[in-house]
């Protein structure tokens, strides 16, 4: 009774650690806590009535799939989705029961190649919808894509197969669902592994989601507080942070493991350990040993000694040396199909190679070498008593040469790579201090963890005996030191506390990653298919992002200046019956007459995606919204003639001010409008930038010459990245805004037609810093009316304003304050438009 | 050739070849690959000493802890080879 009551305390444990997952949002965007409080939840109760939790696990499977995909609480209200539910279960009980009975091992094979084929099938049939089950075919992939590779492989040697339920239990582990990137847990080592829920797995269990939900933390830390965008590089320390701290975010992929395996665990299958402290290896075999032990298991059994039993008559160390070689290829291969599971791309790239290629050579060699150097030494010399400072100079040299080779990996391009390298040229006496110091810190850390594994078995007994207790006094000390310092920061001073701890207790995205999006960097998946990048999300949801799909399907390039353009007669509809359309005039707006009535006053609209109302359904966006209320609340006079009002939105998504003054020239203009609405925002130097940046790599004819002697004069080529361009445009970036602005103007002015600016500031994170200089100054220049929305969003909490937590343009809230502020504006200011408003 | 000839033959390969004076202290049921004795590359060198030593033949998917981890299991299963 006793042994019961302490062992739930194990519980009292988790139930804290789900407070901190649910208070730090970590990984809320694949529903941890959903599937680790189902997990907790049952275990507990299995634990309690002493129910054997293997028999009872199918249970949480189908919660968890209910809880995942049926059940859905929006604005209060709970919404089913029964088919979904039935869809997947339906898909997940014909491959158990293809892969489970007792069939011929040929037919399995058979039954589970022409599974993977219909699968693939659905996930390249991509209609024109944005389809709810467009995510089944990402559940079953993550679920299925190595375990049944593994369990095929197994069941041609296992001396005695395994229960009916431990093959579906195998199959079906559902921290799956919140991890699509999931470990390759081993069949064998899993069937063999069960315990039960006891004190080992209850112990075990605890430390490793105690040990993960840390590294997360850490993760997080790193990813706000020491990466910064590429155009905050300057010297040599600001490279070697750089590419140490991309390689450390790492750490997201780790700690998401071991909650994983924790979860596993915690159903009772006592599955071995994952990550062995990868940071603190001593040469390049031993990474590899260290890194994700699963996954080198896996190459190891299903390929690498199958290899090298086939050419071992060639000499054990070419044997061994190909074998490595062809493992590795192998490796690169299998990260690439398991992206086409995950997210259905297949991105095989010449910085891939020199990535898998490299560090295969290091850890051929390294291996070679040490075996070698055994054979020679007979006996071996003893250890010299400071060899830990050797081994963690060594990890340093490790360390060192994995960031660069993952800073590679993980770059956009080989280009670009390089030219970050390069400004490790400008080197001088500070950043020279600045990186001797890392290095001594890292040197002290793992020369004291060397110096412990050295000696734990002797001098530090006592701490080897307690690291259990220690790691959770550590563990409970630094959840201590974070609620401490957001108490703290929060009395001292709330600017420090807004941009230093909520990004770090909350999912957010870091400067560079906001940038990026904001200028649509990731639109077209380019590159989020990196393990660690808090920008890789799921698509499972692809509804989360509805501008990425919008993108993809409703406008078309048009390889000149503007890039590209809406599709005239598109409709998209998304779940929940919304609908995006675009009218047989390319407008993302009712059908208008060219011809403008007599009774009508016209304005029309140039602006982006913003103006374009993504995420929100035809009608529901704010200009539509002005244009009724003006119509339907008002009436509106001009020189005591009644007029109509017309509102014709002519933006388009992605557009720029550039794109914005050439849709007025060649479109707008023929459509006679009384007044334009040029709709301005923020960070327009970084816009014009990545707008230049996507002219000149697309290769797409610039017609206008003085943009096409700018990119001539300042020598850019489709080479550059946004931060390389950036620095060779310089203050040309705003001239190239200014210049819009001024054909915009000049055209108004020409045709008598009122031009009026309105400034619409972005939802953003309130890390963005915002400046609205430049549109203060244009308005002067250029002699502009303004009506400014900047404080439509006061008071108001971000996350609350934008479609989802990767798609940061406004929802319906935010369009309705949008348009209520933008409707007040215009009342206010009807003098701008020379219409006497009254309100009927 | 007895079990315990087996497992003394195994014992001084790899005092001999892997541990190499370090201080382990090698029991038969010392774990050798869970224990992080035994790497997957000096498995492989131990598995081609079997062959030569005792005449037998493995097969990949024998390379296995269940067969390799201890003294104790090696010497059962180069017997049941044999």
């Amino acid at each position: 009774m006793t042994k019961k009551l302490l062992d739930s305390l194990f519980y009292v444990l988790f139930l804290f650690i789900g407070y901190f997952i649910w208070k730090f949002q970590v990984e809320k965007s694949f529903n941890l806590l959903t599937i680790y409080t189902l997990t907790v939840g049952f275990s507990f109760i299995c634990f309690l009535f002493n129910i054997e939790i293997k028999k009872a696990l199918p249970i949480l499977f189908l919660s968890g799939l209910f809880m995942m995909y049926c059940f859905e609480l929006k604005d209060g209200v709970i919404h089913y989705h029964y088919r979904q539910f039935f869809i997947l279960l339906a898909i997940y009980a014909s491959l158990l029961c293809t892969l489970i009975p007792r069939y011929p091992l040929l037919y399995k094979k058979i039954a589970a190649v022409v599974w993977m084929i219909l699968i693939a099938g659905i996930y390249l049939l991509k209609g024109n919808e944005i389809s709810t089950y467009r995510y089944i075919p990402y559940v079953i992939g993550s679920f299925f894509m190595f375990r049944t590779v593994s369990y095929l492989h197994e069941l041609k040697f296992i001396k005695k197969e395994a229960s009916v339920l431990d093959n579906i239990n195998y199959f079906l582990l559902v921290p799956n669902f919140s991890l699509p990137l999931f470990p390759i847990v081993d069949y064998k080592s899993f069937i063999t592994s069960y315990e039960g829920v006891n004190t080992n797995t209850l112990k075990r269990a605890s430390l490793f989601v105690c040990r993960g939900f840390f590294q997360l933390i850490l993760y997080r830390i790193i990813y706000h507080d020491i990466i910064f965008p590429i155009s905050e590089i300057h010297t040599t320390s600001d490279v070697f942070i750089y590419v140490l701290s991309n390689f450390l975010t790492i750490l997201r992929v780790i700690g998401a493991f071991h909650i994983a395996i924790g979860l596993v665990v915690l159903t009772g299958y006592n599955i071995p350990d994952l990550f062995n402290n990868i940071f603190f290896s001593t040469g390049f075999s031993n990474l590899w040993r260290r890194t994700n032990m699963y996954w080198k298991n896996f190459i190891i059994k299903i390929f690498y000694y199958p290899i090298y039993f086939k050419i071992k008559r060639i000499g054990i160390y070419s044997a061994l040396f190909i074998a490595t070689f062809i493992c590795f290829f192998i490796t690169w291969f299998l990260h690439t199909y398991q992206w086409f599971w995950i997210k259905s791309s297949f991105p095989i790239e010449l910085k891939d190679a020199i990535f898998w290629g490299s560090f295969c050579l290091l850890v051929a060699i390294n291996t070679l070498l040490q075996q070698k150097d055994l054979d020679r030494s007979t006996p071996k010399k003893a250890s010299p008593p400071y060899d830990f400072i050797q081994q963690a100079f060594y990890g340093l040299i490790v360390l060192v040469v994995m960031s660069v080779l993952w800073s590679i990996w993980t770059s956009d391009s080989l280009y670009n790579w390089w030219s970050v390298m390069t400004l490790a040229q400008n080197i001088n006496l500070h950043a020279i201090a600045k990186c001797l110091y890392i290095g001594v810190f890292y040197l002290c850390i793992a020369s004291a963890y060397h110096f412990y594994q050295k000696h734990k078995e002797k001098k530090l007994l006592f701490i080897k005996k307690n690291m259990t207790v220690i790691s959770y006094v550590g563990f409970i000390a630094f959840i201590g030191g974070i609620f401490l310092s957001m108490v703290i920061a929060r009395h001292l001073n709330n600017m420090y506390f807004g941009l230093r701890i909520i990004p770090i207790v909350s999912e957010r995205l870091n400067k560079a990653d906001m940038m990026n999006i904001d200028n649509g960097y990731y639109t077209n998946l380019i590159s989020t298919n990196n393990y660690c990048s808090q920008v890789w999300t799921n698509d499972y949801d692809i509804n989360k992002n509805p501008t990425q799909y919008i993108n993809m399907h409703a406008t078309r390039p048009t390889y000149d200046i503007l890039l590209a353009e809406n599709i005239p007669n598109t409709v998209l509809k998304f779940k929940d019956n919304m609908t995006y359309s675009i009218n047989s005039d390319g407008q993302h707006d009712k059908t208008y007459a060219k011809v403008k009535p007599d009774s009508c006053y016209r304005i029309v609209l140039l602006g982006g995606s913003y103006e374009c109302g993504n995420g929100v359904s035809d009608g529901e966006d704010f200009l539509s919204k002005v244009e009724t209320a003006l119509n339907q609340q008002y009436v509106a006079r001009i020189n005591g003639e009644v007029k109509h009002i017309e509102l014709i939105n002519f933006s388009v998504n992605g557009y720029m001010l550039m794109q914005r003054f050439y849709q007025y020239q060649d479109k707008a203009r023929a459509w006679h409008p009384d007044a334009v609405f040029l709709f301005l925002h923020t960070d327009y130097r970084q816009r014009i930038t990545n707008y230049v940046s996507r002219l000149v790599y697309g290769e797409n004819k610039i017609n206008d010459p003085y943009l096409r002697d700018l990119i001539a004069k300042k020598q850019i080529t489709k080479h550059d990245d946004n931060d390389a361009l950036l620095k060779k445009l310089g203050d040309d970036a705003d001239s190239i805004n200014t210049y819009a602005i001024h054909g915009i103007s000049a055209m108004t002015h020409q045709d008598n037609t009122r031009l009026i600016a309105v400034f619409l500031p972005a939802v953003k994170d309130i890390v963005m810093a915002r400046d609205t200089n430049f549109n203060n100054y244009v308005c002067q220049r250029f002699d502009m009316k303004l009506l400014s929305l900047a404080d439509v969003f006061y008071s108001q909490k971000n996350k609350d304003l934008s479609l989802s937590d990767v798609d940061f343009h406004p929802n319906k809230k935010a369009n309705d304050l949008i348009a209520k502020k933008l409707l007040d504006n215009i009342i206010l200011h009807q003098d701008y438009l020379n219409i006497q408003f009254t309100k009927k | 050739m007895t079990i315990e000839n087996i497992k003394e033959e195994v014992k001084n390969y790899i005092k001999e070849t892997i541990v190499q004076g370090d201080s382990v202290e090698l029991l038969d049921e010392t774990p050798l690959i869970s224990g992080g004795i035994v790497d997957s590359i000096s498995t492989l060198k131990m598995v081609d000493f079997l062959e030569v030593k005792f005449g037998i033949e493995f097969q990949p998917h024998e390379v296995d802890r269940e067969n390799l981890d201890t003294i104790d299991l090696i010497a059962k299963f180069v017997l049941s080879k044999k």
